[in-house]
């Protein structure tokens, strides 16, 4: 856990892509957000790992948006039963099911679908959200908290040797 | 592309895919058997073991081997075991999120069996702690059937008795009356004043008259005087009045005192159920804790189905209540050859219990029977102890309505050592008999509706009956070569009404009947000895009372009746005839002489 932290940190401190950091968050919000061993993770995974996307981000990012799935899961499902249950899409929704890759994805099932759906119309804000603070952050924050005597102290620290190992792995890579 | 692919990649999705699908397959038997331990202790609240379980992914079949579960309010038993358990499950449907089992088998299924070690209870409900079985109850009951006649010192000095009342009210009333009656005697005419009243009317007849100024002046006189004793007579008419009322409300309270001890029966016979106390209580109590028991565990399983059971309709309000985690559900869509969520298309289950060894075929299983159009039926046999086969269907309206029917029939079978009752007062055990019977029943909508008749032949029993009145059931009882018992169950499932008759009814209506009545009758006379004592207190009063009343009244209407007579005394009358009679003589007197005169 420690190693992928420092992983973050190093790829928003150092020259990894703003937009293989905020394609990895992305990507981690839309797999996160659904139960992990459905059809369209498997699919997204697979995207992951022949993209070049940030690994350790895309990681992270599914740990931390699987608890946030968690938390929402009750508006989830509800955004699932809204639309599975809509009289309006009935006939959509049956057409598809007509298909075994729709009931293979588990498209009918409440939380996949409200999973599914809100993670694909909430990745692309969050792409460019993650792109925006990533930049920010660089220009801005960075050097400001570097000032801080507190900041000093944690170079002194082991998880900052950690940190420089894992630099010095990576120089320019994922 | 280079700059945006990286071909290394798919080896690592590979990898990891290969890794995930190794863990999976060498550690799912493992990951299985956990799930299912977690998930049956959590329904259970007791420890559950299983000894092992094997997967076959082509096709996909589940077997689950010696799986027990404890029983949580006696550890030492189990709920259920059995030996063997298996299931093949439709993996296509399974990926669709559908539980398709074409055959489910389980071998050796034991209801309450001794475990090797006594299992964890998880979770300590002091409710179902509480709970009293039927079974206490019945035993609880017999104890007290000799006691249940209540006490009488205690009933009789009950002060919501009637007689009691009653009785307080009539001493009340007593003494209200007496006081107003003694008010009036105070203003009533006294015998002197009567004595004067006659003897100014006797002098009034002795006056000489001589003229008519004489007669106006004694009428004058005698109106005086009936003026003075009208008054009197009013005074007399507003006693008579009293009297009267006095005389019809202490009637009445008397007529009630009277009848204050039969009201006090009928509320005794009422409170303390004597009318009911007769063999009909004893039927159900010896075979209606065996009947209550077959049911409860009917019952049992039921509850412990239903939950499962419930339409799509009711999981959706589950969801859309606001919880800290949903779970979502699947929504089936039409199709060409729509499936239910979760079927088994046949089942055979061996179970073996006390009673012998049983054989149940299942098929068509499933909550949602409207997607098949087909009921699901099962099957109950039995051949280790005479013939016993039970076959019932049920199914589920897409509406939720659940309607279930079946009938059983059992023949040449054998009861051995089978306790009826076992209390402080009566212990008795079918020691053997052959029993055979029927039955049915209709389950509609939460509605049982069961008929079941039951045969017993070539029967001995054991047992002992402590009180007189638990003597003569068990003597009679044993004196029975044959027995028979209808028991129907009518009304709502969780609280369903038992009707339960037997031939053993008309056995005991002589002998422990006769008892019965015997001991009420002489219940029966104590208390009504003991009322009436207390009634005829009151009633001295009354009689008293009444006495009184009755001289007051002869006295009214003597004094009344003497002014009566003065009132229309012919005194007047009687002196204008001594006028008149005077006027007369004279007149004749003078003419005589004036004849004599003129002829003389």
């Amino acid at each position: 856990m420690l190693t992928l932290l420092a992983k973050l940190l190093n790829a928003l401190n150092g020259d990894s892509s703003i937009r293989q950091i905020a394609l990895a968050i992305a990507l981690g919000f839309l797999v996160g957000l659904s139960p992990l061993l459905t059809l369209h993770n498997i699919i997204i995974i697979f995207f992951v790992c022949i993209i070049r996307v940030h690994l350790g981000s895309f990681i992270l990012s599914v740990g931390f948006f699987s608890g946030l799935s968690y938390l929402l899961s009750p508006y989830i499902v509800q955004v699932g039963e809204y639309l599975l249950t809509s009289p309006a899409l009935s006939e959509f929704f049956t057409a598809l099911y007509q298909f075994s890759l729709f009931k293979l994805a588990h498209w009918h099932h409440t939380y996949v679908l409200g999973a599914f759906v809100l993670g694909g119309l909430l990745c692309v804000p969050i792409y460019f959200i993650s792109k925006l603070v990533i930049d920010k952050y660089r220009v801005h924050i960075m050097s400001f908290f570097a000032k801080f005597r507190i900041v000093q102290a944690l170079k002194a620290s082991k998880f900052y040797s950690l940190y420089t190992a894992v630099a010095g792995e990576s120089k320019g890579g994922l | 592309m280079t700059k945006f692919i990286r071909w290394q990649g798919i080896i690592g999705f590979v990898a990891i895919t290969a890794l995930i699908i190794s863990l999976l397959y060498f550690f799912a038997e493992t990951l299985v058997k956990k799930g299912i331990v977690a998930s049956a202790e959590s329904v259970f609240g007791a420890e559950v073991n299983v000894a092992d379980v094997e997967l076959d992914f082509s096709p996909l079949h589940i077997s689950v081997i010696g799986m027990q579960v404890t029983d949580k309010d006696v550890p030492t038993h189990n709920v259920f075991s059995f030996e063997r358990a298996s299931a093949g499950v439709d993996f296509w449907q399974y990926l669709f999120g559908k539980i398709i089992i074409e055959q489910l088998d389980v071998a050796e299924l034991t209801f309450g069996n001794e475990r090797n070690s006594v299992g964890q209870v998880y979770g300590d409900d002091e409710t179902d702690k509480k709970k009293q079985s039927f079974s206490d109850k019945a035993k609880a009951m017999l104890p007290e059937m000799d006691m249940q006649l209540p006490d009488v010192k205690s009933i009789l000095n009950d002060s919501d008795l009637i007689t009691i009342k009653a009785s307080k009210t009539l001493q009340a009333s007593y003494e209200t009356e007496q006081v107003k009656l003694e008010a009036l005697k105070d203003n009533l005419p006294t015998k002197e004043k009567l004595k004067y009243y006659q003897d100014k009317v006797k002098a009034l007849t002795k006056v000489d008259v001589k003229s008519l100024d004489d007669i106006a002046k004694l009428k004058a006189d005698y109106d005086a005087i009936k003026e003075e004793f009208k008054a009197d007579q009013a005074v007399i008419k507003d006693a008579k009045k009293q009297v009267l009322a006095s005389k019809d409300l202490l009637a009445q309270q008397v007529t009630d005192v009277k009848n204050a001890p039969a009201k006090d029966w009928q509320n005794i016979e009422k409170k303390y159920q004597l009318e009911t106390l007769d063999s009909e209580d004893f039927i159900h109590i010896l075979f209606g804790e065996q009947a209550r028991g077959h049911f409860e565990k009917a019952q049992w399983a039921y509850e412990m189905v239903a939950p499962y059971l419930g339409s799509s309709d009711d999981k959706s309000e589950e969801v859309i209540e606001n919880k800290v985690h949903a779970k979502g559900r699947f929504i089936f869509f039409k199709e060409d050859s729509p499936l239910p969520e979760v079927l088994i298309k046949k089942s055979l289950l061996s179970m073996s219990l006390e009673q012998g060894d049983f054989v149940i075929k299942g098929t068509e299983l499933t909550h949602q029977h409207w997607f098949r159009g087909k009921d699901s039926e099962i099957n109950i046999t039995s051949i280790t102890n005479g013939e016993l086969n039970l076959d019932s269907r049920f199914k589920f309206t897409q509406t939720g309505d659940f309607i279930a029917d079946g009938n059983w029939d059992m023949n040449n079978r054998m009861v051995n050592d089978a306790t009826l009752t076992d209390s402080k007062a009566l212990s008795l055990s079918l020691e053997q008999g052959n029993m055979r019977g029927e039955g049915n029943f209709t389950l509609v909508d939460g509605d049982i509706l069961s008929e079941n008749h039951i045969a017993l032949n070539q029967t001995s029993y054991q047992g002992q009956g402590t009180t007189k009145l638990t003597s003569i059931l068990f003597d009679t009882i044993k004196s029975l070569d044959k027995l028979t018992v209808d028991v129907d169950v009518r009304g709502e499932l969780a609280k369903p009404d038992f009707s339960i008759s037997s031939s053993l009814n008309e056995a005991l209506t002589g002998a422990f009947k006769q008892q019965v009545a015997g001991k009420l009758s002489e219940f029966k006379n104590k208390v009504n000895a003991g009322l009436n004592e207390k009634l005829a207190g009151a009633l001295k009063l009354g009689n008293n009372q009444t006495a009184e009343l009755l001289d007051l009244e002869a006295l009214l209407t003597d004094t009344d009746k003497a002014l009566d007579d003065l009132k229309n005394s012919d005194v007047v009358k009687q002196q204008q005839k001594k006028l008149e009679d005077k006027v007369k003589d004279k007149a004749k007197d003078k003419l005589k002489g004036k004849l004599g005169d003129l002829f003389g």
